[in-house]
Order: structure tokens, then sequence, then C-alpha cells
């Protein structure tokens, strides 16, 4: 009965795996990842902050606590955030592989993603950084994201990165392609997704205070977004 | 007392007084304002709308608006459920909704009959020389009544000239009736009514049953068409049928889907093994905000889910067809395929096996092969070659241990299914043939035992949209091959490794107009 009310949600045994893999990724961070201790380092600008002086504390905050510990703190980040979005490709990847090589599709279309994800994550920390700077608090450089990010959810541009996200590109099985194609999947579908949801993970980095509690609801969200079977002809809200 | 279906060929042509009333109440429907929901605008536009088509086909006028209501812009308008498991219950309820509308308007006019029951076009019907015909009340812009034939539409362009032209093949219900499961798997079996999926608009298109992709989608490719002449890629130029967004513009639609609607009683008494899915996420679904929902007669709203679809004798349905006898005499996939396999193999004269395949578990489905790049398709025939994975053939091969077969010890050898994936067009009326395993340079027409069935691209102009939800991914077909796997494999003749392709059009496909991400086949181990 419980397993059939979930899988009617939505809630198969992958989305199960990857709700727990989200967790996991949770339960991390909130015992004290080091990039999360930094945050406050790494994203309080002092006034009329400028690139360099961002790159600096970037730098700074890598001596400090280690580029390892910064880049998976960055990852746990997108694990913990979009992890259960990615049930649709994860099955296009299994249904659309030879059953032998449907792990390493699924893990070459992981480093793509989490490449895209860790290398953008620098540019959300910078910029947090130079917001902080100036607007000077962390409240406000929260509002001028939460303001950009609203302007943004309810775009039609944004409902069009929202249907990229949905693109199942063909997935070569012989040859070079078929180590290429997953690859670029997971690129390209990085993209979209950044560009879906930026302003969801660059709050929780202005507001260092909230920032478990934003990147919940961001998460949240996000999944509700994947998963939802959306109307047509309708904007880009996410509760429609 | 249930009200009769009548097939469309058992009443006098052309205007029997059946088809009269229907083109009465389509009149009636028709004069209402769009934001009446009992109106025949808003009742097509429940099945899919796109504004900038209606205005341009004429259905919108310059200074009307679309229904400003909160109903119509989030629940009734684009419900219609293709590619998979709710096509057939989804339909069935809008159908019945439709029905009781025009009699409701009929019941308004002096003599019109209580009993009116909406007629269906048995494409198949042994009543008439040529079923697949339009009817002609349908065909020609004259009716008893004066004035435009309201049954009549100048979009239905069938096969470029107005003329409807419908092949035998294009209207073979065979792979349809004669498979016991109703639910398909991803990429396998699609089953009888599709695969299990969600709400299902705008959304993946890759889970049609096999009902669903013959007859309903062909017959509407065949009747709607595109215009002789113009670019078949141009939605200007494409008829009612051809596009989900028009399509219940149509009157000819109604008997199209009654048909299709009876195709599902035939399957489902043709057997008793033949059962509807009886999971709940089915049963009540689907889950979620989005819910099934249809106009009243008396302007109300009323919703349904598909347990209340389930017997159409029920008060709230109320109907029968005249004929859901079965055309294929109780014959079934299963033993069609272990005869074919018992006269191809020596010493395999004994195998019966089961009629029906049980499935108490998921069948195993995996890819056996794939192409090494999409193909573009024109007017001409386009062929491409499938490599074969040689570990995954194996399994195929190994499949076919014939002494336990025959001993019943073992399931069914495996069967093997052809995957167009992610279909991208703006022709909705494209159609072709697919033909497996010919020989170079074969003529296709000599070798019909190759032919691996008919794709209609019913729908492929939205599933290529990127704006849309699914981010314009297309739309997947999958045909059975199994037979003519079947029949190369135990040749011991045919080249497995290197399985050749071929889509023959039979409607103007038009210069690069269908591209096919990827061919592959896959294997589906009971």
């Amino acid at each position: 009965m419980l397993r059939q009310w979930l899988q009617a949600r939505g809630f198969g045994p992958l989305g199960l795996l990857l709700w727990s893999v989200s967790l996991c990724a949770w339960l991390l961070i909130v015992g004290g990842d080091r990039l999360h201790v930094a945050l406050p380092l790494l994203c309080g600008g002092p006034p009329n902050a400028t690139i360099p002086q961002g790159v600096f504390a970037l730098e700074f905050a890598i001596q400090t606590v280690g580029w390892p510990a910064l880049a998976g703190g960055s990852v746990l980040m997108v694990i913990a955030m979009m992890a259960p979005a990615l049930a649709g490709p994860f099955l296009h990847l299994w249904y659309r592989s030879l059953s032998r090589h449907r792990w390493r599709a699924i893990l070459l279309f992981i480093a793509g993603y989490l490449l895209i994800w860790t290398v953008v994550c620098v540019f959300l920390i910078l910029t947090a950084y130079l917001l902080h700077g100036s607007t000077g608090s962390e409240l406000g450089a929260g509002l001028v994201v939460a303001a950009a990010g609203l302007a943004w959810q309810v775009s039609p541009a944004r409902a069009r990165c929202l249907a990229r996200c949905h693109l199942r590109p063909r997935l070569s099985i012989f040859g070079a392609a078929a180590f290429t194609d997953p690859l670029l999947f997971g690129l390209t579908l990085a993209c979209w997704c950044v560009a879906t949801c930026w302003a969801l993970m660059l709050l929780p980095l202005c507001l260092a205070d909230a920032h478990l509690p934003l990147m919940a609801a961001g998460a949240l969200l996000v999944a509700i977004e994947r998963t939802r079977q959306p109307r047509p002809g309708r904007s880009g809200l996410v509760f429609r | 007392m249930a009200r009769i279906r009548r097939n469309v060929w058992s009443l006098a042509q052309p205007w029997d007084p059946v088809l009269l009333w229907y083109a009465r109440g389509v009149q009636a429907l028709k004069a209402r304002p769009f934001p009446d929901v009992t109106s025949w605008r808003y009742l097509a536009a429940i099945h899919g709308i796109e504004e900038q088509i209606w205005r341009e086909f004429g259905w919108l006028k310059p200074a009307e608006h679309l229904p400003q209501t909160p109903e119509f812009k989030n629940q009734d308008q684009g419900q219609c459920q293709h590619h998979g498991w709710y096509f057939v219950p989804w339909h069935r309820g809008y159908l019945a909704a439709f029905e009781a509308i025009v009699r409701a308007a009929i019941a308004k006019l002096p003599g019109a009959p209580a009993d009116w029951a909406l007629p269906y076009w048995d494409y198949n019907s042994k009543a008439v020389a040529n079923p697949r015909a339009l009817p002609e009340a349908f065909a020609k812009n004259v009716w008893p009544d004066g004035g435009d034939n309201p049954l009549f539409d100048k979009r239905r362009y069938g096969r470029g000239d107005g003329v409807v032209v419908i092949r035998p093949q294009d209207v073979d219900t065979k792979t349809a009736l004669t498979d016991g499961q109703f639910e398909g798997v991803t990429n396998g079996s699609p089953g009888f009514g599709g695969v299990r999926t969600p709400f299902q608009h705008d959304a993946d298109r890759d889970h049609e049953g096999w009902l669903e992709q013959v007859p309903h989608d062909v017959v509407h490719g065949r009747v709607g068409g595109s215009q002789a002449g113009q670019d078949p890629n141009d939605w200007r130029f494409a008829g009612l049928m051809s596009m989900p967004e028009t399509a219940g513009l149509d009157p000819i639609f109604w008997l199209h889907h009654a048909n299709i609607d009876r195709l599902w009683e035939v399957w489902r008494k043709r057997d008793a093994r033949h059962k509807n899915p009886t999971l709940s996420s089915w049963l009540n679904g689907p889950a979620g905000r989005h819910k099934f929902i249809l106009p009243q007669p008396d302007g109300t709203r009323k919703r349904f889910a598909p347990k209340d679809m389930l017997d159409t004798t029920a008060p709230r349905l109320n109907y029968v067809y005249e004929d859901t006898s079965d055309p294929f005499a109780g014959q079934q996939r299963l033993g069609l395929r272990l005869r074919t396999l018992s006269v191809m193999i020596p010493g395999a004269q004994g195998v019966a096996g089961p009629e029906v395949s049980s499935v108490a578990k998921k069948p195993i489905v995996e890819l056996l092969g794939a192409n090494a790049k999409a193909v573009t398709l024109s007017n001409a025939p386009t062929s491409t070659t499938i490599k074969v994975d040689k570990p995954t053939a194996r399994k195929v091969t190994n499949s076919f241990k014939l002494n336990e077969f025959a001993a019943r010890s073992v399931p069914e050898p495996d069967r093997v299914f052809l995957n167009l994936e992610n279909i991208t067009s703006d022709n909705n009326a494209a159609v072709f043939d697919v033909y497996v395993g010919l020989p170079e340079g074969a003529d296709p027409a000599a070798h019909p035992d190759n032919r691996a069935g008919v794709v209609s691209l019913f729908g492929a102009r939205a599933a290529t949209n990127m704006a849309k939800p699914h981010g314009g991914s297309g739309m997947t077909k999958v045909l059975e091959i199994t037979d003519t796997i079947d029949r190369l494999h135990l040749s011991g003749n045919a080249d497995l490794s290197n399985l050749s392709v071929l889509f023959v059009p039979v409607s103007s496909v038009g210069v690069g107009g269908v591209s096919i991400k990827r061919v592959s086949i896959y294997r589906q181990s009971s």
C-alpha cells in the first residue's frame, strides 16, 4: 500500500535512493563540512569589494581550509540540493545504455554534471562576496538576490531553461561517442540546471546565518519542479 | 436500458437519422459561444489548443479571446492523455461527456430521439467494400437541412487533395488486440494500453500503447493529412485531425475515438485473461493536483477516474457497442508466435506453450544494439544500420532453449523491439512504413514479412517544441520485430550483427522534416 502510494507520487526505488543520497549529503553538511564553516569568510566582502579582493579571499580560504575541503563542500551542496532532481536523467542513461555500461554512463554523466556545478560555485561565492561588499550586509545581499531571483523565477526565459532540463539526448553505444555522449549530457544538463537554479544556490551563500534552512527550501523547490508534470501554457512560476 | 453505439457502416448512407441528428447536434454546439463549457470549441480545446493555430484557422476571431475562467486556464484546456496508460480511460470519459452534451442539445429540437448515441467508424467493418473511406455524410459539404454541412470540414486533407485514403495495414488491430497485457514497459512491449505514467499532457512522449499507435495515430494522420503542394512541415497547411491541438474540432474525431473506445471493449471481452490494470495508481489516478474533469450538459464540471470507466453499462456511461465480436477468433500473440516457431524449428512441432504470457514479475528489457548517428528522413526511402552488441545478442540466442521450451519448462524466448527514439518533426501528418532486415536494394513491397509496422507522427510538432515542458525531446515509437528476428535468426542465413532498417514514406515527409535521434533494438525477456 505504502509502496503504491509512493510510486504514484513519483517515489519509485530510484527516487527513494536519490532522496537517501541527498539526505546523506545533508547529514555531512550539518555535521560541519569545512566549506560551510568557511562561508562567512568566503562570502563576507568588505565595503566596495572588488573582484581581485574576492579572488584573494577565495585564495585565503583555500589556504585556510584547503581546496579539497572547499571543492568537496561545493559538491556536497550540489548533491544535497540536486540529487532528487536527477531521477529522469539517470533513467534515461540506464535504459538507453548497454546493460554492462549503465554504471559507467551514469558516472560519466555525474562527472560532467559536478564539474560544471563546482566551477559555477566558485563564481557564485565570488558574486556573494561582491554583493555583500556593495550592499554592506548579508541581509542587503540576500535581498538583492531574492529580488533578482524572484523576477527570474517567474520569467518565461527561466521556464524555457527548466524545459531544457528535461531534454534527453541521443546516447551512442559504440566507440568514443559511448564515453563522450554521457559526459556531454552531464555538462549540458548542468548548464541548464545552473541557468534555472542559480538564484536558489546564490541566496544561501549570501545569507550565511540562514544558509542551511535556505538550502533546504531551495532543494525542496528544485525537487518539486523537476518531478511534477507542469501544466501547458504557463509561466515559470514554481507553484502551479 | 443502455444506449447502443452503432457502426457508421451499418447505418443508412449517407444520412441515416443517427448521423442527421449528430449533424444537428454539432451545429447547435458550434453556435454556442466559446466560454460556454458545452460549446463545440470549449470541448475541442479540452483535447488541445494552441491560440495561434486556432486564430490562423479561423476558430478564434480577431476580436475573440480564449476563455478567461480559472477552470479553463488551470484545468480544462489541454487535458487529453496520450502516450501513457491513461489514454483509453481518459478518452472514454471525454467521449461520454461529449455524447451527453450532444444528446442534450438534440433533445431541445423537435422530433429528437431520446436514445441517440454516438456512432463509431469501424474502418475494418465487413459491412461495406471500403470501410476505410470517409463516410459520405462527412465528405461533402451538403446535407438535408441545407446550408453548410456541420460534419464537413475543408481542413481534412487526407492524401493531400481532400480524399481520405487509408490502407488496410494502417488500421491493422492485430498487434493491439492479441497482446494480453494492458500495461507495458519502457523500450519493450508497450502493451495494449501503454506504459505507466503520471498525468500526461505535453510531457514525455515515449510510452504509448499498441492501440494508440495503430490504428489511433495513423488514422489521425491519414485523415488530417496536409495540403498537397505545400510544405508539410508548416502547420498552416496541416489538417485538423493531424494535430492534437485541433483534432477535436473535426466531427469525424468523435467517431474515430468511439471506435478506439470500442476496441478497448473488444480487447477486454475477447479473452477472460485480458484484464485492465488493478493498481490503485491507475484506478484512482492520476495522482497529484491534476485530475480528470469534464463538462456536463447542465454546464457543471464533473471529476472522474479510470475506475469510473470500466463498465460502459454503468449508469454514468450507459452504452454498449453494436459489435464487439473478436476479429481474430481467439488468437493470441504468444500462441501465434509459438505456432510460427514450431513450423520453423525441426523437432519442435510439439511446442504449444501458454496462449497468454503471465507476467508475474516485470520483464527484463535491455538494449541490444543501435545505429551510429541520427537519421533524417526524406520523401525517398531512407535506411540506417543497427550494429548489434554481441554479448547481449548471445542472450537472445540462448533464450531459444527449444527442448525445454517445448516441455514448457522455460519462458518464451526473448522478444525484440525496434525503438525509434526522440523523433522530432514539425510534420504531424507524416506517416511512414518501417522495414527491418531487408537485403540491400530489395523492393520493400516484395518483402511484407520484413515490414515492422507503420508510424504516424501525430503530436510530433508539440513534442519537438523546445519551449514545452519536455524540452523538445521528441517522441519515441516502439515496434515489435520479434517475428522478423525469429525468421532471420532461425534461417541461419542472415547477418544479425548489422541489421538494416528502411523507412518508406507513406505520406509526404517533406525535406529534412523528420529526424530520428537514435534507432535501436531492445530485447525483452519474460
